[in-house]
């Protein structure tokens, strides 16, 4: 079986063309993000006796499919189940697999004491994500995860997060003036677009406005070696 | 913030989840004493000479208040 993006990324033509006879091909862009696919072509490599995935990336030649390989067998042999991540124990998938993730790699750090009372200045930091290095994170990695944002102090600019599941009426413009509607959006889209930018069509656009918190803007905006909030709050 | 961004400051390297065809941007500043990032997704890198645009357009539109005890870092009961 192959599987395409669906007819609003592919021509259906120029699949069907290529499509051999005895191939099932089907045109579908929720496969893509339903099993995760970031680009093509992409290797999965599953365990036959437990049907999991234990190896996956893209591999444009064989001898990358190869490489792939001999990571994923270098990475079972060390460890054992019970030393492996939660996600990975209990085969977790998907968006319930990055907030497994999100939950161990982020434990939350906050108290009352660093909570904040009253409002400070913040120092200015305003760099393109490529152009920043060390202190200020080349991922942006504070991908706006509720468990995350709250430990990190996050505010309630994000009470309300757009509906961005495309509707039959049209899909919201943003135009100068107009007011954009907030509504809740579905539990698996993330704040920095993850569940969502699978949806998005060749004329879209996906934009977020996300706060920090104090803590997470001395860790990811401060230079190296340096506070940018000498006392968080 | 940034007012305006070229075409140039979009790449495919630049998004959180890279999808094909897609590409993104992600800026850190403040605004009005407030910490914020602001990240777009083209749909399209081929179109971001339309798309760009609207999220120019987006940008003009925003405004930000001054920080308040309810903005400041505070426990967030949404999340």
């Amino acid at each position: 079986m192959a599987v395409t993006k669906g007819p609003e990324f592919e021509i259906p033509a120029e699949v069907g063309a290529r499509a051999h006879r005895s191939l099932t091909v089907v045109m579908s862009t929720e496969a893509w993000s339903d099993y995760e696919v970031p680009g093509s072509p992409f290797f999965v490599l599953v365990d036959g006796r437990t049907g999991r995935r234990v190896g996956e990336g893209v591999a444009n030649q064989f001898s990358q499919v190869a490489e792939l390989v001999r990571r994923a067998q270098g990475d079972v042999r060390p460890f054992d189940v019970g030393s492996r991540s939660r996600a990975f124990a209990e085969g977790l998938d998907g968006p319930a697999r990055e907030r497994a993730n999100d939950d161990a790699l982020w434990p939350p750090v906050s108290s009352p004491a660093t909570r904040a009372s009253t409002p400070r200045p913040w120092p200015t930091c305003s760099r393109p994500m490529h152009h920043l290095a060390g202190g200020c994170g080349a991922e942006g990695s504070l991908d706006g995860h509720p468990q995350r944002a709250r430990d990190l102090g996050g505010t309630a600019e994000r009470v309300r997060r757009p509906d961005l599941r495309p509707t039959r009426s049209g899909r919201r413009s943003l135009l100068p003036g107009r007011t954009l509607r907030l509504l809740p959006a579905a539990a698996t889209v993330g704040d920095f677009g993850s569940g969502a930018v699978t949806m998005m069509g060749p004329s879209d656009v996906f934009a977020v406005l996300f706060q920090y918190g104090p803590r997470a803007w001395a860790r990811h905006c401060s230079p190296p070696g340096h506070a940018a909030v000498a006392q968080p709050g | 913030m940034p007012l305006s961004l070229s075409q140039a400051d979009f790449s495919p390297i630049l998004l959180r989840r890279g999808l094909t065809g897609q590409s993104g941007t992600q800026w850190f500043f403040t605004e009005a004493g407030r910490p914020f990032t602001f990240y777009a997704v083209l749909g399209s890198h081929a179109r971001r000479s339309v798309l760009v645009p609207k999220v120019n357009a987006l940008l003009a539109g925003i405004s930000v208040s001054p920080p308040t005890p309810s903005t400041a870092g505070g426990t967030a009961p949404w999340n």
